[in-house]
C-alpha cells in the first residue's frame, strides 16, 4: 500500500507544480501575487462560465416543463466525455510516458504501478466531472428547492461517475497499444489511430448536435427536447452504468450503491486485464523503431539553411513525430474549428426555418446576414484558437533540453519566434477547411468565407503571441513525461482566459453595435481593425518578453 | 582562451552560492580539467561557461568575448556537450547533427568532411538514420560529441564526457581532445574519474563548495599538498573543507 501511495503522490505531484504559486527559482514577491491573483481569476472565470451554461440550459428546460432532464444531462454529458477523451489521456500518460523507464525497475508490482497511474488519471477525471455536476447540481438546487442529500449526491457521483468510462477508455488503449505494437512504426500507427477514434468521436458529437442543433423559438425547442429526451433516455436505459449515476444523483438509493459496486468491479477488473503484463505492454508503446537501412553517407546531400529555419523545422518536427504531443495539442487545433463550424452550420441552418429571437431574425434580413455568419463564423472556428497548445507549450515543451538550447548561438528574439511561427502553422492549419465549407455550403458566400479565413487567422495570431508570451513567463521545465509537459500546465488555461475574454467582449460589441444598426460595411472595417490592432498589441507584447527567454534557468 | 574573474552565481532568495568568486584563467592549446566533488558547482560553472546560466556577479571572457555582453559570438567560439546528453530524441542522428550545422552556419562541404571524419571515428555511421531515442547512452554522447566538434569550435567544453562511453570510445574521445589541444585549441571539461584528469590534463582546478581550492599542473598540485596522486589530494582537500565546515 505505501509503494502504491507514493507511486500516486508521483503521478499528481505534476499537478501540485502546476497549481503552485512559485515562479521560478529567483523569483519576486509581486511575481508571486500576480501569479496568485490570475489563478484565483481563472477559478472565478471557469466556474462562472459553467454556471452561466447550465443556468441558461436549465431555463429552457424549465420553460418546457424538462427541469429534470438537467440532473441526467450532466451525468450523461461528464461520462461520455470521460469515455472519449479519457483514451487520449490514459494513451499519454499510461502508454506513451517516457518516466516507465524508470518506473519498471522498482520492485513494485506492475499491477500496483498500473493501479496508482489509473488512480492518477481518475483524480484528473474527477476534476473534469466536478466541472459539470457541481455547479449544474447547485443551479438545479436555486431554480427547483435546495436539498442537502442532493449535494451530498452530487459529490458522491462526481467522485464515483468517472470510474466506468475510464476504465473502458483503459481498456481501449490497452488495445490500442497492442494494435500498434504489430507495425514497426508504431508511434505513426498509434497517432493514425487516435485519429481514427477522434473522427468516430466528431461524428457521435456531430449527430447529436444534428438532433439538438435544430431548436428554434420555444415550440421547436420543446420538440427538440422531445426529440432529445428519447436519446438520452435510451442512452440512460441502455448503458447501466449511467442509468444507474443518473438515477443516483437524482435519487441516491439503491442505484447510488450499484453504481459503487460498478465502480469497484470495472476498476478490478481492468485491474485484472491490463494491470498484468502492464510494464511490457508500455514498453512496446514506447519502443522506438530501428531502421535496418543504413544511412550511405556518400549518397547523402547536404544542403546548408538559416538557424531560424533549422529551429523551425525541429519545433514543427518534434510536434508531428511526438504522438502525445499530436494528440493533446495538433489533433485539436487542426480538427476543432472544422468540427464548430460543422455544429453551427446544422445550428444555423435549422434556425433559418424558425428563427430564434432578434439577433438570429436580424441574420435572415438580406445584406446583414452574410456579414453577421462570417463573424459567428470565426468566432465558432476561433474558439479553440486560444487553447494553442503548439505555442502554449512551446517553451516548456524543451524540458532538460532547455540548457541544450541555451548553449546555441542564437539570440533569444530568434529562438522565440521560431516557437511563434511554429505556433502560427499549427494555429492557421485548421482554418482553410472550414472556410471552403462555408464557401461551398452556403450559396454566394465565398467573398465572406475569405473574410471569415482572414478574421480567424488575426484571431490566431493573437492567440499564438498570447500564448506564447504566458509560457515565456513561467515554463514548465521540470516535466518527467511529455504527457505532463501538455497537460499539466497551467499557462494553456491563463492563455485560453485572456483569448475567451476578448472573444466575448468582441462578441458582445458586435450584438450592440449591429443590434443598433451599425451598417455592415463599418461592421466589417471596424472589427478588422480592432482584430489588427489586438494582433499587433499581442505582437509587441510578445516582443516585449522575448528577452525572459535568456533569463530562464533551467 | 577561457577566463573567469570573481564569478558568483547564487540561486533563490536564500542566496546559496552554487559557486563562489571564482577566478581562474585556461589558456589556448591547454587541456584543461575541471574536478570536484558532487554538488561542487562544476555544473553551474560549465552552464555559466556556455551562456547557459548568468552569473549574478563577476566576467566570463571566451577569447576576450564576455558571454553576457556578447552572448551570440562567443557561443560561436564553444562546442559543448552536455551532461547526461540530452538531445532532441524525436530526430535522428542525421538531421540532429545538420541541425547543429544549421546553427552554427556550417557550409555543406564542411559538414561533410566533418560528419564523415567523425561518424567513421566514432562507429556511429550505421546508426546514425536513426531516432535518437533508440540510442544507448553512450551513443547519444558520441553524438553530441560530434554535433559540438562540426564547426570547429576553439573552446571545446564537455560536461562529464566520458560517461557511458565505452573503453574504446572513451580513448577515441582522449585522443581527439589531445589532438585539438595539439591544434591549439582550448579544452575544458569535467569528470569525476580522476586518472582521466591524472593522465590527460596539462592543468586541473578543483572546485569544493563552489570555491576554487587547487589549481596546477599535476606535479604543481601534488608538491603543493604533498601527495602521492590526485586521489589522495582530492581526498584531503574536500575532506578538509568538510572538517573545517563541520
Amino acid at each position: 500500500m505505501k509503494a502504491f501511495l507514493a507511486l500516486l503522490k508521483l503521478e499528481l505531484s505534476g499537478w501540485k507544480a502546476a497549481f503552485s504559486m512559485n515562479a521560478g527559482k529567483n523569483q519576486k514577491q509581486g511575481k508571486k501575487i500576480s501569479r496568485a491573483i490570475w489563478m484565483g481569476l481563472l477559478l472565478v472565470f471557469v466556474a462562472v462560465y459553467m454556471v452561466y451554461i447550465e443556468w441558461t440550459v436549465m431555463d429552457f428546460l424549465i420553460s418546457v416543463q424538462a427541469g429534470e432532464v438537467l440532473l441526467k444531462l450532466l451525468v450523461g454529458l461528464s461520462m461520455l466525455m470521460t469515455l472519449f477523451l479519457g483514451i487520449f489521456q490514459v494513451m499519454s500518460s499510461l502508454y506513451l510516458s517516457r518516466d516507465m523507464a524508470i518506473l519498471s525497475y522498482l520492485p513494485v508490482d506492475e499491477k500496483r504501478i498500473y493501479a496508482a497511474r489509473l488512480c492518477g488519471q481518475w483524480v484528473e477525471e474527477v476534476l473534469i466531472s466536478a466541472l459539470f455536476i457541481i455547479p449544474g447540481t447547485v443551479v438545479y438546487m436555486v431554480r427547483t428547492s435546495f436539498s442537502a442529500s442532493l449535494l451530498l449526491r452530487s459529490v458522491a457521483v462526481t467522485v464515483l461517475s468517472p470510474v466506468v468510462p475510464l476504465c473502458v477508455s483503459a481498456l481501449f488503449a490497452y488495445l490500442l497499444t497492442h494494435i500498434a505494437s504489430f507495425w514497426k512504426h508504431r508511434e505513426t500507427v498509434t497517432t493514425a489511430l487516435s485519429v481514427v477514434f477522434l473522427i468516430a468521436y466528431i461524428a457521435f458529437s456531430y449527430s447529436m448536435g444534428a438532433i439538438g442543433g435544430r431548436s428554434s423559438d420555444q415550440e421547436a425547442m420543446a420538440s427538440a427536447v422531445m426529440s432529445i429526451r428519447p436519446v438520452l433516455d435510451r442512452l440512460t436505459d441502455s448503458i447501466p452504468p449511467v442509468r444507474f449515476a443518473a438515477n443516483a444523483l437524482a435519487s441516491g438509493g439503491i442505484s447510488l450503491l450499484w453504481t459503487l459496486l460498478m465502480s469497484i468491479g470495472a476498476f478490478a477488473l481492468v485491474l485484472l486485464l491490463c494491470g498484468r503484463g502492464y510494464v511490457k505492454t508500455a514498453a512496446k508503446g514506447l519502443e522506438t523503431a530501428v531502421s535496418g537501412k543504413k544511412v550511405k553517407l556518400d549518397e547523402v546531400r547536404y544542403s546548408e539553411q538559416s538557424a531560424m529555419k533549422a529551429l523551425v523545422r525541429r519545433e514543427i518536427g518534434e510536434m508531428v513525430h511526438t504522438p502525445t504531443y499530436f494528440i493533446n495539442g495538433l489533433l485539436i487545433s487542426i480538427v476543432m474549428p472544422t468540427l464548430m463550424t460543422v455544429l453551427m452550420m446544422v445550428s444555423i441552418g435549422g434556425s433559418f426555418e424558425g428563427g430564434i429571437g432578434p439577433f438570429i431574425e436580424m441574420i435572415l434580413q438580406e445584406g446583414t446576414s452574410r456579414v453577421v455568419i462570417a463573424a459567428f463564423a470565426t468566432a465558432m472556428m476561433g474558439l479553440m484558437l486560444g487553447m494553442n497548445s503548439a505555442a502554449s507549450t512551446a517553451v516548456s515543451r524543451e524540458g532538460r533540453r532547455h540548457g541544450l538550447m541555451m548553449s546555441l548561438p542564437v539570440d533569444a528574439n530568434t529562438i522565440v519566434k521560431s516557437k511563434l511561427y511554429m505556433g502560427l502553422i499549427f494555429a492557421l492549419i485548421g482554418l482553410p477547411i472550414p472556410c471552403i465549407l462555408l464557401g461551398i455550403v452556403i450559396p454566394g458566400f465565398w467573398p465572406y468565407a475569405i473574410l471569415c479565413f482572414v478574421w480567424a487567422s488575426l484571431l490566431a495570431y493573437f492567440g499564438t503571441c498570447v500564448s506564447l508570451a504566458i509560457d515565456l513567463g513561467k515554463p514548465k521545465l521540470d516535466w518527467i513525461n511529455e504527457a505532463q509537459a501538455i497537460k499539466q500546465n497551467m499557462n494553456q488555461l491563463f492563455g485560453l482566459l485572456i483569448y475567451i475574454v476578448v472573444l466575448g467582449l468582441l462578441a458582445a460589441g458586435s450584438v450592440v453595435s449591429l443590434l443598433n444598426g451599425m451598417t455592415t460595411t463599418v461592421y466589417v472595417i471596424a472589427l478588422t481593425g480592432i482584430l489588427i490592432v489586438f494582433a499587433l498589441l499581442s505582437r509587441l507584447w510578445l516582443g516585449k518578453r522575448m528577452p525572459a527567454y535568456a533569463l530562464i534557468e533551467s | 582562451m577561457i577566463e573567469l574573474i570573481d564569478v558568483t552565481k547564487e540561486y533563490g532568495k536564500s542566496g546559496v552560492r552554487a559557486v563562489d568568486q571564482l577566478t581562474m584563467k585556461v589558456e589556448k592549446g591547454e587541456l584543461f580539467g575541471f574536478i570536484g566533488p558532487n554538488g561542487a558547482g562544476k555544473t553551474t560553472t560549465i552552464k555559466m561557461l556556455t551562456g547557459i546560466l548568468i552569473p549574478t556577479s563577476g566576467t566570463v571572457l571566451l577569447d576576450g568575448v564576455d558571454i553576457v555582453r556578447d552572448p551570440i559570438n562567443a557561443k560561436k567560439m564553444i562546442g559543448f556537450v552536455p551532461d547526461g546528453a540530452d538531445l532532441f530524441d524525436r530526430l535522428t542522428g542525421l538531421e540532429y547533427l545538420n541541425f547543429m550545422a544549421d546553427i552554427y552556419g556550417v557550409s555543406a562541404e564542411q559538414r561533410k568532411q566533418k560528419m564523415d571524419e567523425y561518424l567513421q571515428l566514432f562507429e556511429l555511421t550505421d546508426a546514425v538514420g536513426n531516432r535518437i531515442a533508440s540510442y544507448s547512452k553512450g551513443m547519444r554522447q558520441k553524438l553530441a560529441t560530434i554535433g559540438a566538434l562540426l564547426h570547429d569550435p576553439t573552446i571545446w567544453i564537455m560536461d562529464e564526457p566520458m560517461m557511458g562511453l565505452d573503453p574504446k570510445a572513451a580513448f577515441l574521445l582522449k585522443e581527439e581532445m589531445k589532438r585539438q589541444c595539439a591544434q591549439g585549441k582550448t579544452v575544458f571539461f569535467s569528470t569525476h574519474v580522476l586518472d582521466v584528469a591524472e593522465k590527460l590534463c596539462t592543468r586541473i582546478a578543483m572546485i569544493n563548495h563552489g570555491k576554487l581550492v587547487a589549481e596546477g599542473t599535476l606535479e604543481e598540485l601534488k608538491s603543493a599538498e604533498h601527495a602521492a596522486n590526485l586521489e589522495q589530494i582530492f581526498l584531503e582537500l574536500t575532506e578538509t573543507e568538510g572538517a573545517e565546515e563541520e
